[in-house]
């Protein structure tokens, strides 16, 4: 019953949503409450015709892959450092990524330009990558610190008396057990760096280099709106997300972690 | 060995001469060849057009130059370009909202045009209004005015038996006779920032308002015009959350009767308006209600690699003739050249006349000429917050007026 | 049985650290970096003239005072707060609640998570310019609140009273998601074989997750708190897209004031110290968060 309500609360508004990229501008404003209507796919066609989609879709997902990978690779061995690490270390850790997170993007714009424009990545994806990594790396770490949290530390006294080295632990044993925290961060960090929009629109300064949330803020412009293009647009360009969500949630397995204890 | 007689030596070296003349980005006419970056903000269709047929007249000329459009969003435009500059690199021509040359001018982000424009043959045909110096220098130049006009519906001023209004206290009995017919009255924009500011001007400048010398008694009589007409539901107070593009969809409903907008929504009017539809200069108060001269102008990056061709672009699109009339054709752009804007095509236009009117009668300088640009800027958007409160309902017109008075003088430090 | 303590040796310290510096490395470079020139930037006096290129003349504090006679910043502080506070609460109980719920398998549960996700990964622009729609004099809401014979509705977006909870709610629907995610692998997280047991004992439903699974949240539960303060307390996009702080400044707040200062009004110095501001004021409930987490942990 309270999955209905769930349904109800996000579905119809979602319904709105694919029935307005339907609806030209006239008539969203003719009748702003109306479902029932007359269906034009002038947005769609439009996206069809411009031909630009396909490019930025790919762009979107090396932006989002990149992104995802650079961030687990350097967040799962941090979150791990830092949990394990206990003491004052851990305290300052934690403030530090905190602190990150609360810059406000818009004003590390111009110094992430200097410092790209130095390693001459600007206009270019990896630079947009590494923009974006730094951005969701503190977040990440946070996320998967309490997974690494719930595995007992038992677990590398019991390797350590079998003779592992603290890496060979690290990736056999603690990696795996880790499996819900990753895949949990690796959904959020890709559907967060699948939607950033700041950084790309900054640092890339070819259009077939932009992404999709690039051409989603084209839609709106100080001239003009297209709501049907916004809307159609944010439709298409959301379902491969779905898509990888489904994906790493298949891979959630209840009651990994403690079952090794025994 | 053969000897390789001299004509034929003369003859290789002219022939293999272009190779060594560093003709990679040649400038001149047929044989220029290189690529131009431009960064811009637009997305309507009808602005894409025009820029698309700008590049393919300029290519007329110049067939080997390619023109690479790069489309950014009218709110990051700036930050990106000084952030290019921070970093030494920008596009090779910006067309921007004119107001902000002064910040790419203090970003160093912009190159002096004056070596290129004081040679300029056709410079005597732009209004001063329409190029940008500072300091004496020149720095940007518009190649089209893009103003407010009072759009309205013909069908429905018929109807009611209403005439297009030429005065305020017109459009006023024009609002109660269209709304007590079961019509909506008028829509604009009521944003607290820049496009609200914007829209005010007219009715603030028709009851003595200015910046150079802002009057209380000025701004309370404007809050109060708009003010009522909230009150009495001839404006919906939703607008406070439109910017200028939702009001004009409104309109093209068909059961609006006036909307305050731009000659840009040409396009928009055409595609998506049923109903016949005309314009009128924006009605006058006790003084005649002013209109900003708006529109996008040009400069030429400071980190192009190649501002000669640069400059040969601008001349064979945006500043030349038949440039300025294909931003006619496409979006309505009155030109800025007086032989564009006295073209027929121009002057026959019904439906755009009174915009070029108002460029002659009673264009006014945007931002108005009260002091150096980013502080007129940051007094027009103090003006912009309080039009867009009392519309709204949340501050009375007397409290507003005194807000803008004194948020105007601490920001123009007068 | 062996010491449940790993023994705290320099050595072992020393791997631990090992793997935090290549992520120390590279935020110090791309994030600290970027941090300390907005620290910079609120302790010197920058513009466009020399935000580029020149030197920043120092004027320690000035701008902080300069903030308190800011009308905009007092009424910035305090929708901020309200703000935080709406999405905070109403994100992680609704994160919760949902996640509960929809811990109920069946393709109910699957469709429902996936309209929540689908939503969540919906750029802010997107969602603001829906619910705009949505919340229009003649829109959805009113429509149906009109249907039920509630009453006319609101003008939700230009009340002065109503504009910022409108905002804060919106914001706060669009990120229940992200709880519910998290708080959904927390919870199949937590070994069936407790649950089954306590079952066996006799327990109910309420007290299975009063007395085992809030438990259990509890690290999570601190955690995501943090990060939704955090999230709230930077929120700009919905407020940007909504309302741009109005009408009038009705719903400007801490992060929208500084990009407005910064970028529309060009006193970078000024919007930056509204950040640096804000900063601190997370810092300070971060440290909270840290105390009692620590706290936690050594029980």
């Amino acid at each position: 019953m309270g999955v209905i309500f769930l349904i109800v609360i996000y579905g119809v508004p979602l319904l709105w949503l694919a029935a307005t990229s339907l609806k030209d501008n006239r008539a969203i404003f003719a009748n702003p409450g109306g479902i029932v209507f007359s269906p034009s796919f002038q947005a769609y066609a439009q996206m069809a015709r411009e031909g630009t989609l396909g490019r930025a879709a790919l762009n979107s997902a090396i932006i989002s892959i990149g992104t995802t990978a650079l961030t687990l690779l350097l967040g799962i061995p941090t979150a791990y450092g830092l949990d394990r690490v206990r003491g004052a270390t851990l305290t300052v850790g934690l403030g530090v990524l905190v602190l990150l997170q609360m810059i406000p993007q818009t004003a590390t714009i111009i110094p992430l330009y200097r410092v790209l424009g130095a390693w001459r990545l600007l206009g270019t994806l990896p630079g947009v990558v590494l923009a974006d990594t730094a951005l969701y790396l503190p977040f990440t770490v946070l996320v998967l610190r309490p997974f690494v949290g719930g595995i007992p530390r038992e677990i590398e006294e019991a390797a350590a008396m079998d003779g592992a080295r603290t890496r060979t632990a690290f990736l056999r044993i603690i990696v795996p057990l880790l499996a819900n925290g990753i895949a949990t961060a690796a959904s959020l960090v890709f559907i967060l760096a699948w939607g950033e929009f700041l950084y790309a629109i900054s640092i890339l300064t070819s259009p077939d280099t932009y992404p999709i949330s690039a051409l989603i803020s084209q839609q709106i412009s100080a001239y003009g709106a297209s709501w049907s293009g916004l809307m159609a647009l944010a439709v298409i360009g959301s379902l491969p997300i779905l898509v990888v969500f489904v994906v790493a949630q298949r891979r959630l397995a209840s009651g990994l972690s403690l079952g090794a204890v025994k | 060995m053969n000897k390789i007689s001299v004509p034929v030596v003369c003859l290789l070296a002219l022939l293999a001469a272009p190779l060594f003349a560093g003709g990679q980005n040649e400038q001149s006419g047929a044989t220029a060849s290189g690529t131009v970056t431009v960064w811009h903000y637009f997305s309507v269709d009808s602005q894409v057009q025009e820029l698309k047929d700008l590049a393919a007249l300029y290519n007329q000329t110049s067939p080997n130059v390619r023109v690479n459009y790069v489309f950014v969003p009218y709110d990051q435009l700036n930050n990106k370009i000084v952030a290019a500059a921070a970093a030494s690199t920008g596009p090779d021509v910006v067309v921007y909202n004119g107001p902000n040359v002064g910040q790419f001018v203090d970003a160093k982000a912009i190159i002096d045009l004056s070596p290129y424009w004081g040679s300029y043959a056709d410079k005597g045909l732009f209004a001063p209004a329409v190029v940008h110096s500072i300091g004496g220098k020149v720095y940007g130049v518009q190649g089209y005015v893009n103003l407010l006009g009072l759009w309205y519906n013909k069908d429905i001023l018929d109807k009611v038996g209403v005439r297009p209004p030429t005065t305020i206290d017109e459009l006023t009995a024009a609002l109660q006779k269209v709304t007590a017919a079961g019509y909506k009255g008028i829509t604009l924009t009521g944003k607290p920032n820049d496009q609200g500011e914007w829209q005010s001007y007219p009715w603030m400048s028709a009851y003595g308002w200015s910046y150079s010398s802002p009057d209380a008694a000025a701004a309370q009589k404007a809050f109060a015009l708009v003010s009522s007409w909230a009150q009495a539901g001839y404006l919906s107070r939703i607008v406070v959350t439109w910017e200028q593009a939702e009001p004009f969809q409104a309109f093209t409903v068909g059961d609006v009767a006036f909307t305050e907008n731009g000659n840009w929504q040409l396009g928009t009017a055409k595609a998506n308006a049923h109903f016949n539809y005309g314009v009128t200069m924006m009605p006058a108060g006790p003084n005649p209600s002013k209109v900003y001269l708006g529109g996008e102008a040009e400069s030429i990056g400071a980190f192009s690699k190649n501002p000669q061709l640069a400059w040969q672009y601008l001349q064979g699109s945006y500043f030349s003739k038949a440039g300025q009339l294909i931003a006619f054709r496409d979006v309505g752009s009155i030109p800025s050249r007086s032989d564009a804007a006295q073209d027929p095509a121009v002057t026959s236009d019904k439906l755009l006349a009174p915009f070029a009117q108002e460029v002659q009668k009673v264009g006014a300088l945007y931002p108005p000429d009260a002091g150096p640009v980013t502080k007129v800027q940051n007094a027009q958007l103090v003006v912009g917050q309080q039009w867009s409160a009392v519309i709204a309902g949340q501050e009375d017109p007397a409290a507003a007026a005194d807000k803008s008075v004194s948020g105007v003088r601490a920001e123009l430090g007068q | 049985m062996a010491d449940s303590k790993l023994p705290k040796s320099a050595l072992s310290r020393r791997v631990y650290l090992i793997y935090i510096i290549p992520a120390g490395i590279y935020l110090l470079l791309l994030a600290l970096y970027p941090f300390v020139n907005l620290l910079w930037m609120s302790l010197s006096n920058v513009t466009t003239l020399n935000i580029v290129r020149g030197s920043w003349p120092f004027r320690g504090l000035s701008n902080f005072v300069a903030l308190g006679h800011l009308s905009d910043f007092v009424l910035a502080f305090r929708n901020t707060l309200v703000f935080v506070l709406i999405v905070v609460s109403v994100g992680m109980l609704g994160g919760l609640g949902a996640a509960t719920l929809l811990q109920v398998k069946g393709r109910l549960s699957a469709v429902g998570l996936g309209l929540m996700v689908f939503t969540w990964a919906m750029p802010p622009v997107v969602l603001g310019s829906l619910w705009k729609f949505l919340l229009l004099p003649g829109g959805l809401v009113n429509s149906i609140l009109a249907t039920l014979h509630l009453s006319k509705g609101p003008l939700w977006l230009v009340q002065e009273n109503l504009v910022l909870v409108s905002v804060a709610l919106v914001n706060s629907w669009a990120v229940i998601p992200f709880s519910a995610l998290v708080y959904r692998a927390a919870l199949i997280d937590i070994p069936v074989e407790l649950l089954d047991a306590s079952s066996v004992d006799g327990a109910t439903p309420v007290q299975r997750f009063l007395r085992i699974k809030m438990p259990l949240l509890l690290p999570i539960t601190l955690i995501l708190t943090v990060l939704t303060v955090v999230y709230a307390f930077r929120s700009f996009d919905f407020i940007y897209v909504m309302t741009y702080g109005g009408p009038g400044v009705a719903s400007t707040t801490l992060p929208f004031l500084s990009y407005r200062l910064s970028f529309i009004n060009y006193k970078y110095s000024l919007g930056a110290s509204v950040a640096v501001f804000t900063v601190v004021i997370v810092f300070i409930l971060a440290f909270v968060y840290v105390r009692a987490l620590r706290r936690t942990e050594q029980t």
